[in-house]
């Protein structure tokens, strides 16, 4: 039987890489506080009715910024070096190693996203299908969805990029991790605040820039979420390569 | 002998603190080596450089072929899941079959008399338990270059010898061998050939020569009971020992002897019914 490949390890192997990021990952407390504010979040969001889709859409996506910002970076400090350097030397591909770990933030940001799609849908059903100021279709929901993965990964990517490896002065990271993604929520408004502001600001994760393709829109454009989806992606691909690329060259 | 790694003028540094330097060497498919010198002369890093786990500044290091290595390291890490659980991961992780890796995970945990811990979290398990799992996820598929680091540390005697029969079967069916280490027991019976990282550079060691240079030190001191005066000069002739001291060392009011170890027991019973008091006593190479 042909094994698929993937990057000189197979599929199997891979699984298996997964499997154990989660077995270690569930076995620590990392995740509790970043689900619980996520539930929190959504249990106050949800509370008062009727709310806007788009706009109720737009405060989910910021929140899940944060929340999946503190995942990565609570996981990625949780990886103990020894064993990944074991485990590095055990795969055939080093990258399959760390696209392995990315795919599992990943995965969890897919979790938390799901999570920020069904609390909505449900809460409307229990309502009486009255949640929202105009009724829910197919279309809000699938945007809804990319959105909140869009973000999920922005967060994820910004995460990875401050790990440990890449980063060792731990209080330095998340001091500019912080500030990076206060900026990116607030660029729009320092935009018009500074006049050359958005000569710097564009380097900023497009959080805020998200928001502005949806500004004041009832109902979700295609053309703005083709704009969400290649500013997030290509944002998020620069920082993975710019990530593995530090992985590579620091080492142990 | 097929060659496998070749090192050529190496210089690895920490900012602006250099750990090795002008470090040569050549790795043969089947060796047995062993690193030996001080904490902190540059033995883990330079296995991690063969491996290519950290970085060096300067030099050439050549794989002339794509090598396996598997690792023990010195600290395993107190990870949450179980012994069980972690070696079926890595046996999976690394492409072994299902099937295989519950077999020889089994045999393994029989082996190093672990059977009854395989259900416990790792962060529970004892230091020297902890490196026995470290130990069976290394041996568990047959790698080019088995790298150890301090293996033996926290075993007990019996894993000890499992452990050095089995690296010893590994070596015989042609895996490389190279070991950082301090016990004279696995420079006796693993190691073929000793290298001594010391002052940043790596030598070539005589292995007869290495065990022989090895002496227990004793710091020694005499309180004279009526004036409180130090008696500083240690009549060693005066005590018939004198054959038995490598080498005497005057520091102020305390004499560091020199003494090999089948001697030092003689030595320490004869100077302290003399009245000395012992003030320290430690292994030391000269």
């Amino acid at each position: 039987m042909k094994v698929m490949s993937l990057g000189g390890c197979t599929m199997k192997a891979f699984s298996s890489l997964i499997k154990y990021h989660y077995q270690l990952y569930v076995k620590t407390n990392k995740y509790i506080m970043p689900a619980l504010i996520w539930i929190v979040f959504l249990n106050l969001s949800y509370s008062q009715k009727p709310l806007d889709i788009v706009s109720s859409t737009l405060l989910s996506i910021s929140v899940l910024f944060f929340v999946m910002l503190w995942v990565a970076i609570s996981y990625m400090e949780s990886v103990d070096p020894v064993s990944e350097q074991i485990l590095l030397l055990k795969v055939k591909n080093r990258n399959t190693y760390y696209r392995s770990k990315n795919v599992f933030v990943f995965m969890l940001g897919t979790a938390y996203s799901l999570i920020g799609i069904a609390f909505p849908i449900m809460e409307n059903a229990m309502n009486g299908f009255s949640m929202f100021t105009r009724p829910l279709t197919i279309w809000d929901i699938l945007c809804a969805f990319i959105l909140h993965m869009l973000t999920a990964i922005l967060g994820g990517t910004l995460g990875i990029l401050f790990q440990p490896r890449c980063i060792k002065n731990r209080k330095e990271a998340l001091m500019i991790v912080s500030l990076i993604a206060l900026i990116s929520i607030a660029k729009t408004g320092i935009n018009h605040s500074f006049l050359f502001a958005k000569y710097v600001t564009w380097l900023f994760p497009p959080l805020s820039d998200i928001s502005t393709y949806f500004n004041e829109n009832v109902y979700f454009s295609a053309a703005a979420m083709g704009k969400a989806i290649l500013y997030c992606g290509v944002y998020s691909a620069i920082l993975l390569f710019i990530s593995n690329q530090l992985l590579k060259r620091k080492l142990f | 002998m097929e060659k496998q790694i070749e090192i050529s003028n190496l210089k690895k540094s920490f900012g602006k603190n250099i750990i090795l330097q002008d470090i040569n060497l050549t790795i043969s498919k089947g060796q047995s080596i062993a690193l030996v010198g001080h904490n902190g002369c540059g033995k883990s890093t330079l296995l991690k450089i063969l491996c290519g786990l950290t970085t060096y500044q300067k030099g050439t290091l050549k794989y002339t072929q794509k090598l396996k290595f598997n690792y023990v390291p010195e600290n395993f890490p107190k990870l949450a899941i179980t012994a069980r659980e972690y070696i079926d991961n890595i046996g999976l992780i690394e492409g072994l079959s299902k099937e295989y890796v519950a077999k020889r995970s089994e045999e393994l945990f029989h082996t190093f008399f672990m059977e009854e811990m395989v259900d416990n979290s790792i962060k529970n398990l004892s230091k020297g338990t902890m490196q026995k799992v470290s130990v069976i996820q290394a041996v568990l598929s047959k790698p080019d270059i088995l790298l150890l680091d301090e293996p033996l540390s926290g075993q007990d005697v019996d894993s000890q010898k499992v452990f050095i029969d089995l690296i010893n079967q590994m070596n015989e069916d042609g895996v490389t061998i190279v070991m950082s280490c301090h016990e004279d027991l696995l420079l006796r019976t693993v190691s073929k050939i000793i290298y001594e990282i010391k002052g940043r550079n790596i030598h070539l060691s005589d292995k007869i020569e290495m065990k022989e240079r090895n002496y227990n030190v004793m710091i020694f001191r005499k309180k004279m009971q009526e004036t409180g005066e130090v008696k500083s000069e240690i009549q060693i002739d005066e005590f018939n020992i004198k054959r038995m001291i490598a080498k005497l060392e005057k520091n102020g009011n305390d004499t560091k002897l020199y003494v090999k170890e089948e001697n030092s027991d003689a030595v320490l019973r004869k100077m302290l019914n003399e009245g000395y008091e012992l003030r320290g006593m430690h292994d030391e190479s000269i």
